[in-house]
């Protein structure tokens, strides 16, 4: 007999509507996978080699043209939209540049803006947190002071400081996306080494001569890594997001870059006036299709790293 | 099948094409309308090819320097509506089947001097919305980027009327002495404060000269006044109509300092003497600065209600029936509202009557029955500068940069489509601008710059690589561009970024930097501006003050310098004819034109929107924004 159904109701409900969709989804984590290889990595590798037009290129006269299966819009006989042409699929912005191109280039600062500032983030913090919590006494009170004082530093009202104190640029955004990610690393990694050096192994490694160094690369650290990948995973999301709102508040990515919050902002005012509602849409439902799908794989990464979650 | 036997797959497609469906369907992906002519994309909604864009025409005869007002004067001459729809206004109506409203400008046009019956209106408070002001203040001394939320309130002794020519209003007689360095101004009697603080008299226009040299002015020109004005003579007294300015160097356009468009606009004195307010030399003491701000009084069709900060001015009409104009709407409101689809939603939902709305938003409100409306005049200047171009003996003048040489800023030139530009943003109504500071109705206009202008300017990319070359950039070289948004011209930054795409496609590799406009100004009075390039907007005004303001080095942040321009400039300060100044002005234009000083774009009429159904017509030049509230006709 199976002991994890002992008590289960045979008639219980399935989940329906949003609810199922999600248990479906941590179920079969393939999916917001093929998503996020379809509209994040493939296009940020090979942006240059699979977007039909240069994100740069504009073409005045081709401005506001709505994508391929939008008609013609005619206001008492005068047209005062064109009709939608495959040649520009998701249609085209201001100056009319490709929206599809663009987006694909975005996903580029995206993704290297993720990943460069988790890696920067991730690396001292939990560098910092496991030295905190190995050494604990005056380090672990001052690194976790310091921690303490960042996050209660409303994060993007922090950023926006930094990105205007320093201008807005690539370089600016990762750091300042590093600063506001690093005390979540050392928290969560000062926990795990906590719980990690009274425990035998890690005695024995001591007594056995092992430097505190060798102990916390080799024996502590490997048990910390899993749940800091989880972590990653779910900050990479989170990393979208406030970059494409940075870009968005324009203290981000500097135009003409392509970066999806800049699209959206580019195109907000357009949504009301009726006139230009691709613009913003496209790089919108990326942002949230992204970010979705990485919260969703985080998820069943955890779950699948944590021992306690994994027979769930 | 049951939906909870779907596998996954099929749910995301599903949601997929279900979320695209109701974008769609929200969105308003229309189906195609027949129609009788489909014109290209990028072309105007209606009436698009009303004013295409053409050069401004010849110059008017100059204006005299003394004038008088006649004993019956006329209203202010307006065109003749046309259009199909209701409200006709400035150049002309834009709305649904709207024809092409012509305005003629109307000879010198000076304001009744008899007060009019009040108007009915259908409702009693206009309410418009426009973007921020800049100092969010009621008091004049906010400068000129704030007048039209000042003149409401308040009125000068000289107007510019709809077509900017410099008209009688506080003042119906004026002249000068033969060096310009004497000005006799004749008040109007019985013009009456607002709250009951008596007649307009002499005293006043004392009073308002030392508040326009406030130590707090945000206006450059309270330096000017300080260096220009000597003294206010009354010769019948203070309680007099009539006051004499002495000025300590002759300044044969004093009428257009002492306009409206100048905020040179008369307060009372009485007013400010009773509740405390104390000039020190050119400082105001606190009670002075938070009374003007907290209760301005003027002489203008509305009195001064109230001030919610950064949300709206409210005003109402005063007690006594106004000498020049009784407003259709016994109330105004004008609310501060920085986001245009806001606004674009405030109007038609019927918030407010009208808004600054820009072209990309129109059409969304001319298919709610919307109107755009067109100023009288192409009120604002779009043009570009090259920064660097300090005089010589300037430690931050270096001659190998690029831009400082006339070859290269004629390539810069060449490289732009002005054509193209008119089309896909301004829908053709803007006017090719020959050259920085003139227009066909100011003086120094040079008729021959309409002939030659193709030749000299016009948009050839090849012939601009090639001088590149041979300027000794056949690779190109860097740059760095600037832009901050402007009042009045939303699409500022999108044309920014196209003038950047043209200039890359021939070598140049642009490094665009959209900043706040208080960087871009620090940057400029720093003179750190090398090697930078920007588009700038200014308004539709006699060119003496642009040439100040651009190319003078004894300026504030002078845009571009020359010894030329210095000694030019100085010599037109005292000149004391009005053909010796006209001379001045042309000689300097051609320079500019010749050495490709900047980069002249086009001249813009100021579009805004208006709900028909309330207002019937508004003439207005535009300048500064939404204005002439007075001047509003309601609908009945």
């Amino acid at each position: 007999m199976d002991i994890s159904r002992i008590g289960a109701s045979p008639e219980r409900a399935e989940p329906i509507g949003v609810g199922r969709f999600i248990a479906e989804a941590r179920r079969y984590p393939l999916v917001p996978l093929f998503v996020l290889v379809a509209l994040l990595i493939v296009p940020a590798i090979f942006a240059d080699l699979i977007a039909p037009h240069d994100p740069y290129e504009v073409n005045p006269r081709e401005r506001l043209t709505p994508p391929a299966w939008s008609g013609a819009q005619y206001l008492n006989g005068v047209q005062v939209r064109p009709e939608g042409s495959w040649k520009n699929i998701l249609g085209t912005d201001k100056l009319g540049r490709d929206v599809l191109s663009r987006i694909m280039h975005g996903a580029r600062y995206s993704l290297s803006i993720s990943l460069l500032a988790i890696l920067a983030g991730g690396v001292v913090g939990s560098g910092l947190g496991v030295l905190a919590g190995y050494f604990g006494g005056l380090l672990d009170h001052v690194v976790m002071r310091l921690v303490d004082i960042f996050i209660t530093i409303p994060g993007l009202l922090f950023a926006l400081v930094l990105a205007i104190v320093l201008g807005p640029s690539f370089q600016t955004i990762v750091l300042v996306v590093a600063v506001i990610l690093w005390p979540r690393f050392a928290r969560m990694s000062r926990a795990e080494t906590l719980s990690m050096r009274s425990r035998d192994f890690v005695s024995r490694a001591k007594v056995s001569g092992c430097s505190d160094t060798r102990v916390m690369l080799r024996h502590i650290f490997p048990n910390v890594i899993n749940p800091l990948v989880v972590l990653v995973t779910l900050e990479v999301g989170h990393v979208i997001l406030l970059e494409a709102t940075l870009s968005f508040l324009g203290a981000g990515i500097p135009r003409p870059i392509p970066a999806w919050g800049l699209l959206v902002s580019d195109g907000r005012d357009l949504i009301v006036g009726g006139n230009g509602w691709w613009v913003s849409l496209f790089p919108g439902v990326a942002i949230l299709l992204v970010v979705l799908s990485m919260n969703l794989s985080g998820d069943w990464l955890r779950d699948k790293l944590d021992p306690k979650l994994r027979n769930r | 099948m049951t939906l909870s036997r779907i596998s996954l797959p099929r749910w995301l497609v599903l949601s997929v094409i279900v979320v695209s469906l109701v974008a769609l369907v929200a969105c308003g992906a229309s189906a195609p309308e027949p129609a009788p002519a489909v014109p290209a994309a990028g072309e105007a909604p209606a009436a698009a090819s009303a004013a295409p864009s053409q050069p401004a025409q010849p110059a008017q005869p100059a204006e005299p320097m003394t004038r008088s007002e006649p004993a019956a004067a006329p209203e202010p001459a307006q065109p003749e509506p046309q259009a199909t729809v209701s409200a006709v206004v400035g150049q002309g109506a834009i709305g649904v089947g709207a024809k092409e409203a012509t305005a003629t400008p109307a000879p010198t046009a000076v304001p009744a001097a008899v007060a009019e019956t009040p108007a009915e209106p259908a409702i009693s408070q206009l309410r418009v919305s426009r973007g921020p002001t800049t100092r969010d203040l009621a008091d004049p001394i906010a400068g000129r980027g704030d007048l039209p939320v000042i003149l409401p309130m308040f009125e000068g002794l000289v107007q510019f009327d709809q077509y900017t020519d410099s008209v009688s209003m506080l003042a119906p007689e004026w002249s000068a002495n033969d060096d310009f360095t004497v000005w006799t101004f004749k008040l109007r009697e019985g013009v009456q404060f607002h709250k009951d603080w008596g007649e307009m008299t002499a005293k006043d226009v004392e009073h308002t000269m030392w508040q326009e040299r406030r130590n707090d002015h945000f206006d450059g020109r309270a330096a000017t006044w300080r260096d220009l004005l000597r003294e206010v003579v009354m010769p019948d007294g203070p309680e007099g109509h009539v006051v004499e300015l002495h000025l300590n160097k002759p300044e044969p356009i004093m009428t257009t300092y002492m306009s409206t468009n100048y905020t040179t606009v008369i307060r009372s004195k009485d007013h400010w003497d009773a509740n405390g307010g104390v000039m020190t030399g050119f400082e105001a003491n606190d009670a002075g600065i938070k009374l003007m701000a907290n209760d301005p009084i003027g002489t203008g069709p509305y009195q001064f209600a109230e001030h919610a900060e950064a949300q709206y001015l409210r005003y109402e009409q005063p007690a006594v029936t106004h000498w020049r104009k009784t407003p259709d709407f016994p109330e105004l409101r004008i609310n501060f509202v920085a986001e245009p689809s806001t606004q674009l939603a405030q109007l038609v939902t019927g918030e407010v009557h009208a808004a600054e709305i820009p072209r990309d938003l129109q059409v969304g409100a001319l298919s709610r029955g919307m109107v755009v409306v067109l100023g009288t005049t192409p009120a604002i200047r779009l043009v570009g500068f090259f920064g660097g171009n300090y005089l010589p003996d300037n430690p931050n003048f270096d001659a190998s940069e690029p831009m400082t040489i006339p070859l290269v800023r004629e390539a810069m030139n060449r490289a732009i489509d002005r054509q193209e530009i008119n089309d896909v943003f301004f829908n053709g109504r803007a006017e090719l601008m020959m050259q920085t500071h003139s227009h066909a109705k100011f003086p120094g206009w040079q008729p021959s710059w309409l002939d030659t202008f193709e030749a000299d300017y016009g948009y050839d990319p090849e012939k601009a690589k090639a001088q590149l070359a041979e300027a000794g950039f056949p690779e190109g070289f860097e740059i760095t561009q600037l832009s901050y948004p402007r009042p009045g011209l939303p699409e500022m930054l999108d044309i920014a970024e196209l003038v950047a795409d043209y200039w890359r496609e021939i070598g140049i590799e642009v490094d665009f930097q959209p900043v706040e406009t208080a960087v871009y100004s620090s940057k400029l009075r720093a003179k750190e501006v090398n090697n930078t390039a920007w588009l700038h907007t200014g308004s539709f005004t006699e060119p003496t003050r642009a040439i100040f303001v651009y190319h003078y080095s004894g300026a504030r942040s002078p845009r571009y310098e020359s010894p030329f321009f210095t000694e030019k400039y100085e010599a037109l300060e005292i000149a004391a004819t009005t053909e010796e100044r006209d001379d001045l002005i042309r000689e300097m234009g051609e320079n500019c034109y010749e050495v490709y000083c900047s980069i002249p774009l086009h001249w813009v009429p100021f579009e805004f929107m208006i709900n028909p159904e309330i207002i019937e017509e508004w003439l207005t030049p535009g300048v500064f924004g939404v204005r002439d509230f007075e001047y509003v006709k309601a609908v009945k």
